[in-house]
C-alpha cells in the first residue's frame, strides 16, 4: 500500500516514514502543499497524510484541491490543531480522518487501514478473508487453513493488496503503482516474479490456483 | 416610586399656587382698605380743635353713601378711643368681638393711636362663617392723632372661591396621584422596559451566549437605547479578546504539540529499533540528542509563553539605561557573532532593564536568523532627541521575508525561518510598555529592525 505524507516538519517526516514503511507500507514524502497536490494527482495512493501549517499553502486548501481534482484517496489530517473548528473545517473540506499531533503510531495504523478498507469497501475489521487466507492487517499476519504463513514484506503487501481487492482482477500497473516506488520500471516483470514467488509460497502452505492470471489484464485472487 | 414623587411634584406646585392666589388677593383687599380709609379721612373727617367732625365731599356724598357704594364698614373712634360712628356691619351689630378678640382689637387701636402707624387686623372673626380685613387707621391733625377709623371688608367671596379652587385641586391631587400611582407606575414600566430588558441580559451574559447582543429599542437618541449599544460594543470588545485568548492558547498548544510529536515520533522508531533488534549505537545516540533537542524546544517556548503573560501581569518600572554598554554585554552570549556597535556611549533612554535585556536579546537572535553572518551592526538615528535604535543586517541570499508577519504569534513564517513565533511578539509587547515602537524594515538587501521612541 502506499501512502503520501505531506508534511513539512524534516523530522516527523522521516519518523513516519520508518514507522510507516514498517508496516508494510510504501511512503512517498513531501514537504509543500503544492508539491503534495502534484505528487496525489500522478500517483493513485492508499492514503494521504496532510499536515495544517504547510509552508507554501494552509491543509485545508491542500485538500481541498485534492478533491476538486477528483482524486478520491482516502485523506487524513495529522496536525497538532486540535480546535473542534479546526476538525469541522478538516471534515468538511473532503478530509476523511483527522488525527492529532503528537500521534501514538498504532492508533494513526488502524485509522490508516481503516480507510484502505473503506476505500477497497473490503472487510469491515482488520481481518480480511479470502477463501482458506486470514490476513490480521494489524499485526500483518497471514493464516492459511489457521497455520502461520511467514511471508517477505514485500509478498506480505502484495497479497494484501490484492485480498482489499479480492475477487477482482487487478492490473500489473495497479500493482507496481501501490506497492512500489517512482523508481521502479513499469516495463520489467517484476510484478510477475513477484506473484510467482507468492504462488509458491500459497502452494506451500496447501493453496493452489488462489491467484489465477486473466490474460492481457492481470491477476486476480479468488475466494473460491 | 415614580407615581410618588409625581405626586408629590403636583401637591408641592398646587400648594404654591394656591398661598400664591390668596397673597395676591388678600393684598388687593388691603390695598382697597387703606385708600378706603385715606379718602374717609380726606373727605368726610374734620377736627375742629377739640372733636372730629363729620362733613360731606364736595360732590355730596355722606360717609355711610360712600361706604355703601364701596360695599365697606367702618367705626371712627375718638382720641378717647369711644366709638363716635358706626357705618355698615358696625351699626348693624354693636358687640362684633369675642371677649378675647375685644382686648386684641383694643390693643391694636391704642397702637395706633400712640404711634401714628395703620395696622391691619386680618380675618376677625366677628360672625361665624363671615371673615372680614380691617384696616385700624390714625385720623391726624398736623402731627398728632386725634382718632382711629377702622375700615373693614368682608372676605368671604374671597375666601369661597379660594375654599372651591382648594377643592378642586385637592380633587385634582387625588384624581393625579390615583394616576400617577397606577397609571404612572404602568408608563414607568413601559419607559423602563429596555432598561429592564438590559438588565436581563447582563444577568444572562456568560461566555458561552456573548454573541447574542441585546435589540437597541426606542429612539437611536435615547439614553436606554445608547445604553444597549454600548453594552453591545463592549460585549464586541470582551468577545474579540476571549478569541484572542482562545487564538493564543490554541496556537500555543500547537506549538507546544510540534516538537513533543518530534520527540514523540523518535521515540517510536528508537522502540522499533529495539524491538527488531537494529539499535546502532550511532543512530541511538544522534535519536536520543534530536529528543534531547525536541525537549529544549518545548522548554524554550513554556519560558517565551510565561514571559509574555509575566509583561502583561506586572508594571515594569523604567530607569536610564546606557544603551551602547548593555548591547556588548548582552552579545558577550553570543561568542561565536561579529558585529559592528556603532552607538555612543552617551546614549541613555528609558526602559525597564530586563525588558530591555530581553528586547536586544530576541533582535539579536532575529538578526542572526535572517542576516549574513559578520554583517551585524548597531547605530543611531536622532530624531527631534528620540534615539531610534537600528539593528541592521544583510539578509541572507535566497530569503524571502514577509515583514507583515513577523509580529504574528505562532505564524507559520516563524515556523519555518526555525523559531517558534513568540519573540518579536514579546518584542512588541516589552517595546510598546516602554513606550516604544518596533519596525521591521526590508531595504536594499538589508534587514533592519529599529526601536522608536513614541512620544
Amino acid at each position: 500500500m502506499k501512502i503520501l505524507v505531506i508534511e513539512d516538519d524534516p523530522v516527523i517526516a522521516g519518523n513516519l516514514k520508518i514507522l510507516l514503511a514498517d508496516h508494510g507500507y510504501l511512503v512517498d514524502l513531501t514537504d509543500t502543499g503544492s508539491k503534495g497536490i502534484e505528487n496525489a494527482v500522478v500517483n493513485d495512493y492508499d492514503a494521504i497524510l496532510l499536515d495544517w501549517m504547510l509552508p507554501d499553502m494552509e491543509g485545508n486548501e491542500v485538500c481541498k484541491e485534492i478533491r476538486a481534482r477528483d482524486i478520491k484517496s482516502p485523506v487524513i489530517f495529522l496536525t497538532a490543531k486540535n480546535q473542534v473548528e479546526d476538525k469541522v473545517t478538516g471534515l468538511d473540506v473532503g478530509a476523511d480522518d483527522y488525527v492529532t499531533k503528537p500521534f501514538v503510531i498504532e492508533e494513526l495504523l488502524a485509522r490508516i487501514r481503516v480507510q484502505i478498507r473503506r476505500n477497497y469497501k473490503s472487510d469491515l475489521t482488520s481481518e480480511i478473508r479470502v477463501g482458506a487466507i486470514m490476513i490480521d492487517t494489524a499485526k500483518c499476519e497471514i493464516f492459511v487453513n489457521d497455520n502461520l504463513l511467514e511471508l517477505p514484506p514485500k509478498l506480505y503487501s502484495l497479497l494484501e493488496f490484492m485480498a482489499v481487492k479480492k475477487d477482482t482482477v487487478v492490473s500489473r500497473q495497479d500493482i507496481i503503482e501501490h506497492l512500489w516506488d517512482e523508481n521502479a520500471d513499469v516495463m520489467s516483470n517484476v510484478v510477475d516474479v513477484h506473484i510467482k514467488n507468492l504462488r509458491r509460497r500459497l502452494s506451500s502452505g496447501g493453496l493452489k490456483h488462489v491467484i489465477k492470471t486473466v490474460k492481457g489484464r492481470g491477476y486476480m485472487l479468488c475466494s473460491d | 416610586m415614580v407615581g410618588l414623587v409625581n405626586t408629590v411634584i403636583i401637591i408641592l406646585v398646587a400648594g404654591s399656587f394656591l398661598s400664591g392666589y390668596y397673597l395676591l388677593g388678600l393684598n388687593q383687599i388691603r390695598s382697597k382698605l387703606t385708600s378706603e380709609a385715606e379718602e374717609i379721612v380726606r373727605n368726610h373727617l374734620v377736627y375742629d380743635g377739640s372733636r372730629i367732625v363729620y362733613r360731606q365731599r364736595d360732590e355730596g356724598q355722606s360717609i355711610r353713601s360712600d361706604l355703601y357704594t364701596d360695599g365697606a364698614s367702618a367705626v371712627i373712634y375718638n382720641a378717647g378711643l369711644e366709638p363716635i360712628g358706626n357705618f355698615g356691619l358696625f351699626e348693624l351689630q354693636q358687640e362684633i368681638f369675642s371677649n378675647d378678640k375685644k382686648r386684641e382689637y383694643s390693643g391694636l387701636l391704642s397702637m395706633v393711636l400712640e404711634t401714628g402707624a395703620p395696622k391691619f387686623y386680618s380675618v376677625v372673626e366677628i360672625e361665624k362663617n363671615n371673615n372680614y380685613e380691617m384696616l385700624l387707621y390714625p385720623i391726624t391733625s398736623g402731627q398728632k392723632v386725634v382718632g382711629v377709623v377702622c375700615v373693614a371688608n368682608q372676605v368671604g367671596f374671597f375666601q369661597d372661591l379660594l375654599q372651591i379652587s382648594v377643592y378642586i385641586l385637592l380633587t385634582v391631587i387625588a384624581a393625579a396621584a390615583f394616576i400617577n400611582f397606577f397609571l404612572g407606575g404602568i408608563i414607568a414600566k413601559i419607559a423602563y422596559k429596555p432598561l429592564e430588558n438590559l438588565r436581563e441580559k447582563m444577568h444572562q451574559t456568560t461566555i458561552q451566549n456573548i454573541n447574542e447582543k441585546v435589540i437597541p429599542e426606542g429612539h437611536p437618541t435615547d439614553d436606554s437605547y445608547l445604553l444597549a449599544k454600548n453594552f453591545n460594543e463592549m460585549l464586541e470588545r470582551v468577545n474579540e479578546g476571549i478569541i484572542k485568548q482562545r487564538q493564543f492558547i490554541s496556537n500555543a498548544s500547537h506549538e507546544l504539540k510540534s516538537p513533543l510529536a518530534r520527540a514523540v515520533s523518535r521515540l517510536e522508531v528508537i522502540g522499533l529499533r529495539l524491538h527488531k533488534k537494529k539499535v546502532v549505537k550511532s543512530d541511538l545516540e544522534k535519536d536520543l540528542v534530536s529528543v534531547k533537542q525536541d525537549l529544549v524546544d518545548l522548554a524554550s517556548v513554556i519560558e517565551d509563553m510565561l514571559l509574555l503573560s509575566r509583561i502583561r501581569e506586572q508594571a515594569l518600572p523604567q530607569e536610564g539605561l546606557k544603551v551602547s554598554s548593555l548591547i556588548r554585554k548582552e552579545l558577550k552570549k553570543y561568542p561565536g557573532i561579529k558585529y559592528t556597535n556603532k552607538i555612543d556611549d552617551s546614549v541613555i533612554i528609558r526602559f525597564n532593564k530586563e525588558s530591555f535585556r530581553v528586547v536586544i536579546k530576541n533582535l539579536v537572535e532575529n538578526a542572526i536568523k535572517y542576516g549574513v553572518k559578520g554583517s551585524l551592526e548597531f547605530y543611531t538615528l536622532d530624531q527631534s532627541n528620540r534615539p531610534k535604535i537600528v539593528i541592521s543586517n544583510r539578509i541572507k541570499s535566497g530569503l524571502k521575508i514577509d515583514t507583515t508577519k513577523l509580529f504574528e504569534r505562532f505564524s507559520s513564517h516563524s515556523k519555518h525561518t526555525g523559531g517558534h513565533g513568540l519573540g518579536l511578539s514579546i518584542v512588541k509587547s516589552l517595546a510598546e510598555d516602554n513606550g516604544y515602537e518596533v519596525r521591521v524594515d526590508v531595504k536594499g538587501g538589508l534587514f533592519l529592525i529599529s526601536l522608536n521612541r513614541l512620544t
